[in-house]
Order: C-alpha cells, then structure tokens, then sequence
C-alpha cells in the first residue's frame, strides 16, 4: 500500500525535480554525516590505525605493530582491570536489572499516588552523574559524617569503611549509579507496560489464569524487546564505566575499582602513554562489538 | 475503606479487588511498598539539601543531628561568591546552549531527510545510524581529543572552547530517529501541498515541519539540557582556564578544597536549576522519558 504510494509520487515526479529532491536531501543530511564521520566513525578508524604506532605525545613516530598490545595485555594490572570490568557489569546487572521491572510492574497496579512516585524515582535521574558521584562519595565518607555512618551509629553500630573496602568497592560505586539510573528504565517499562491491551488481563482473568501466570504469559512477553534492549544497554553502557570511579575512588582503593575504562583514560591522561591507551580502548571495543552484534541478532530474532 | 472504582492498568482487574482476597492484600503491600521506596530513593537528595545548610562542626558532632539547628541563608551568599559559581554558571549556560541548539539542528534536519525527502541511498543512512545506536563509544576518547585539539588541514586547537562539547552533542543518533518517526506521523500531503504551491525544502521544514513538531523540540531541547548540564569529563580534558569552567568540572575539582558542609552546598548550588526545570517541567520531561520505552 505504502509502497505503491511511493511510486505514484515518483511517477508524477519529473526527472528534474527526481534530481532536485535528492541533492536537497542530501545537503539537509549533510551536518549529521559530516558529525557521524568526525564523531563517531573517523576516531574508531584512527584509533585503531595509531594504536600499531609509538607516540610521542600525540604523535606517532614508529611504527611497532602490535607491541602496544603486547605491553597492555602483558601488564599486571590488566586480568585484574578486566576482572573489576566484569565484576562492575555482573553486580549492576544483578543490582540494577530486574528492580526497575519489578518496580514498573507494581506502579502499574497502583491506581492512586503514582504520579509522585515516578517522580520520586525519576528525580535522582535528573541529577548529573559528577553531582552524583561526589554526593555518594559522602553518602559513604568512611567517617561519622558520611550519611551511612551516621545512621549506623545512630543505631549503635560502628563506622564502616564503605568505598575505601576493596571486597565491596565495586558494589557501592554500582549502588550509586543504580540509584541514579533507575527511574529512567523504570519509566520506559512503564510505558511499554501500558501499551498492553486492557482486554488481555480481562480474558485472562475470566480464563481463572492467576496474577503471576498473567505477567509470565501476558505482561512480559509483550516487552520482550524491551527487556533485550536494556539488558545488552546495560551491559555496554557499565562495560565502559569510568566517570564514577574516577571521581569517587580514582581507582582505589589500591585499584580495587580500577575499570578497563579509567585505565584508558589514566594511560592516555596522567601516564601520558597514548599507543597503549589506544591498544586498551580498541580491546575493550571489540569485546564490546561482540555484544552488539549479539543485540542485533537477537533483537531480530524477537522483532522480526 | 478501599474502594477501587476504576483501574484502567496493571494485572490485577478491578473486579478482583472488591472483596478480602490475596489480590486485594497484594495490592495494598503493593501500594506500601512502592511508597516506600519512592521515599528512600529522595533520601540522599533530601540529604544533600540538609547538609548544605549544617556548619562544619554540626556536621561533624555526635551524635548526628538530622536537620541543621538553624538555617543561615547568608551560607548560600558566602558559597556562591567563594567557588564563583556566577561565572561556573554563566559557562554552562553557554555550553549547554549550544548543545542544546547543536543537537536540535542536526537532528531536525536529517530526521526531516530521512523521512520525508528520502534521497537515492537514505535507506542505508537510516541502518548505520540504527547500527550507530549501540556502538560503544569508550575507546574514541582519544582520538576525539587528538582531532579537537589538532584540526585536521586547518591545525587549529579548541582547547579552552566549548565547541568540542557543541560537536560531540550535534551527534546524536537516537535523537534523530525519534525526530525521523515523529515526522513521519505528519502527513505527506501537507509537504506536496506546499511543494505544488512551488515551496522549497527549506520553507517546507521551517513553515510547516518545525511549527508541528513544538512539543517534541521541547522534549529534545530539555534532555539536551539535563544530560549537558552537569558535564564534567570532556572540559577537563579540554578546558584548563579557570575562568571558564562549567559547574560540573566545578564540582569535581572543589571536593578537595570545601569542608564539608560548604562542599554540599556547592552541590546544591549546581543541581538547582536542573531541578527547577524538572519540577516545573516533570509531567513533560516523564512522557518524554517514556517515549523510549514505546519505541524500543
């Protein structure tokens, strides 16, 4: 139907405005080329072709092959970084995945209130990440005047070392960015929710199907890929953490929550190693690349 | 005492919640439980707020007090002239500005190729920026740095601008296709009406495009604001003069020099226009979020 659409207007069209329509689109796409070009595409393209060169500064001046990879992947520090990486991604999956569902789930039962609730939880989402970090930096200042001390010690307990404990680090640096994080996810599920049919829940309530068989036959397929969505956006964006860490721990304690990320910056940025900070950004990309193309098959598979 | 009238969402139908059932017990822990959390989660903000008004050794004494024992407004004055946050402030209106504007413009105009001019091979642009959606962005620090600060051809360095922050928020691929679907709910006859009227492209998207598309702008130009108001990474790596740092790289280099309390106060100071808009703009900015749920 549509496409049949589109033929008429061709036909009607003459040769010449055929032509003038196409360079006129061009040029009103033209700014966001240009920009996908310098932006996005040209940095991964000379990321990787100055990552086989030695810089000095920001300036290549050897090329080495594949040494700076060699001098990355053989450091000591880099099974630990990609440890902390992963470990970042598992606990913020498990901290951060399922609660905004179950949390979209329940508001869309409730028939009074919800409107402060969502913005209850979406306002620390408006907050910026830096004004975040730096605020739960003293939410767990390791001592009494932290926010978490404090109640602890309201109650008798004893200060604890929150961020400088490197076994739990990694898990309340996720905390933080989970609190800021989850009013977002939880609106969007939100409204996927609500696009479900009404008649659904009805027949299946006259069918006797209990509550939870409704929300695993009804509810959750219907947001299948969504769920997808912010599963692997999940994983990619967290893979990549490094604002957080740097502002709160800088990678302490004693690299504790040193990411892969934060160790290209400090490479780039306080070594003043550019080649191996490139060979660094261009490992983590192609173990990203792999997730994203996951996404893509999967995402076909669900949405056709 | 509960009475549900009229439920047009969730689960649990309304007819199930008339008599004492398990349905009826759930949907009341529901209602706790939620209200809960909501109050939880403002915690550290109400905090932040709190603290901002504490003296240094009020913050420090046990045991803790909960809220300041008196409120001196004259903190604020004090903090606001100490960190210069006039100055912080006056950047980051610029800087967000022109991202803000940046972001419209680019976006407008290839959602408005993409959908209804669609040039010979937009079919392929449209993949790549689909594709674009979920490339990780990580490893191009450096090289992005490298090209801000050296130009290609014309060698020219944007250090201490905000031009690198205008160029990187110009791109912005989820932004164009939702400026691209929403086009495309507008109807093709109002563009070939304009085109028989001898119209050119340019008049059609700003006489009729853009005046139809006012409450999508407002949604893009306020998450434009909220995600470039409190940028920190970026001007620090390209911005070193004092006198034009935006709140955000503020922020991050007073922690060391505040006490405490002045330090919270800071923060306060940073995150209320933000909150301003978002208050007054909640039910917008919401809506706005949830398109994203809609269309993945």
């Amino acid at each position: 139907m549509k496409a049949n659409q589109e033929l008429r207007t061709e036909r009607r069209m003459s040769h010449g405005t055929f032509i003038k329509k196409n360079i006129s689109g061009w040029l009103f796409l033209l700014p966001a080329i240009i920009l996908l070009y310098f932006v996005i595409l040209r940095p991964i393209i000379q990321g990787a072709y100055l990552s086989l060169f030695d810089l000095k500064g920001y300036t290549p001046t050897k090329f080495v092959g594949f040494e700076n990879y060699k001098i990355v992947l053989s450091n000591t520090d880099f099974i630990k970084t990609l440890r902390n990486t992963v470990e970042y991604v598992g606990i913020s999956l498990i901290v951060g995945y399922l609660p905004p569902l179950i949390i979209a789930l329940m508001i869309n039962e409730m028939t009074k209130g919800s409107g402060f609730v969502k913005f209850a939880l979406y306002a620390p989402g408006m907050v910026p990440a830096i004004v975040v970090s730096m605020l739960w930096y003293y939410i767990y200042y390791p001592d009494a005047s932290g926010l978490l001390n404090m109640a602890i010690t309201a109650f008798g307990g004893s200060p604890q070392q929150w961020i400088q404990d490197p076994h739990l680090v990694i898990l309340y640096i996720v905390i933080s960015m989970t609190w800021s994080g989850m009013g977002g996810t939880m609106l969007m599920y939100l409204a996927a929710m609500q696009g479900i049919n009404r008649e659904l829940y009805e027949a299946a309530q006259i069918d006797g199907a209990g509550v939870f068989k409704r929300i695993f036959k009804i509810t959750l397929p219907e947001i299948y890929g969504v769920m997808l969505l912010f599963f692997c956006q999940q994983i990619i964006g967290v893979f990549q953490v490094m604002e957080q860490p740097l502002a709160m721990t800088g990678g302490g304690p004693d690299g504790a929550s040193l990411s892969l990320g934060l160790q290209t910056y400090r490479y780039a940025f306080v070594y003043g190693k550019t080649g191996n900070s490139l060979a660094l950004g261009i490992i983590t990309f192609l173990i990203l690349l792999v997730m994203t193309v996951v996404y893509h098959k999967m995402d076909k598979k669900i949405n056709g | 005492m509960l009475k549900v009238k009229k439920k047009e969402n969730g689960v649990i139908c309304a007819s199930e919640l008339n008599t004492w059932n398990s349905k009826r017990v759930a949907f009341i822990l529901i209602n706790i439980i939620v209200i809960i959390i909501a109050l939880v989660m403002l915690i550290p903000i109400i905090w932040m707020c709190l603290s901002a008004f504490k003296d240094t050794q009020e913050f420090l004494q046990k045991p803790a007090t909960i809220f300041p024992k008196h409120i001196e407004f004259g903190k604020i004055a004090r903090v606001w002239k100490n960190t210069q946050m006039s100055s912080a402030i006056l950047n980051t209106v610029i800087m967000t500005g022109g991202c803000i504007i940046s972001n419209l413009v680019v976006s407008c105009l290839a959602g408005f190729s993409l959908s209804k001019l669609k040039p010979a091979g937009w079919k392929i642009i449209s993949k790549i920026i689909f594709i674009m959606l979920l490339i990780p962005m990580s490893m191009s620090t450096v090289p992005l740095f490298m090209f801000f600060i050296d130009l290609p051809i014309i060698h020219i360095s944007l250090k201490n601008t905000f031009v690198p922050m205008w160029i990187m928020s110009g791109i912005n691929v989820f932004n164009i296709l939702m400026v691209k679907s929403f086009f495309d709910g507008i109807p093709e006859s109002y563009v070939e009406a304009a085109q028989i009227d001898g119209a050119s492209n340019m008049k059609i998207f700003t006489r009729i495009m853009l005046p139809l598309s006012l409450p999508l702008l407002a949604t893009l130009a306020i998450f434009a604001f909220t995600v470039n108001w409190g940028q920190f990474f970026w001007p620090m790596l390209v911005i070193d003069k004092q006198e034009l740092m935006p709140v955000g790289l503020k922020i991050y280099l007073l922690k060391k020099d505040l006490p405490i309390d002045e330090y919270m106060m800071a923060l306060l100071l940073a995150v209320l226009p933000i909150m301003i808009v978002f208050i007054l703009l909640q039910k917008n900015i919401m809506k706005g979020v949830a398109i994203g749920g809609v269309k993945g």
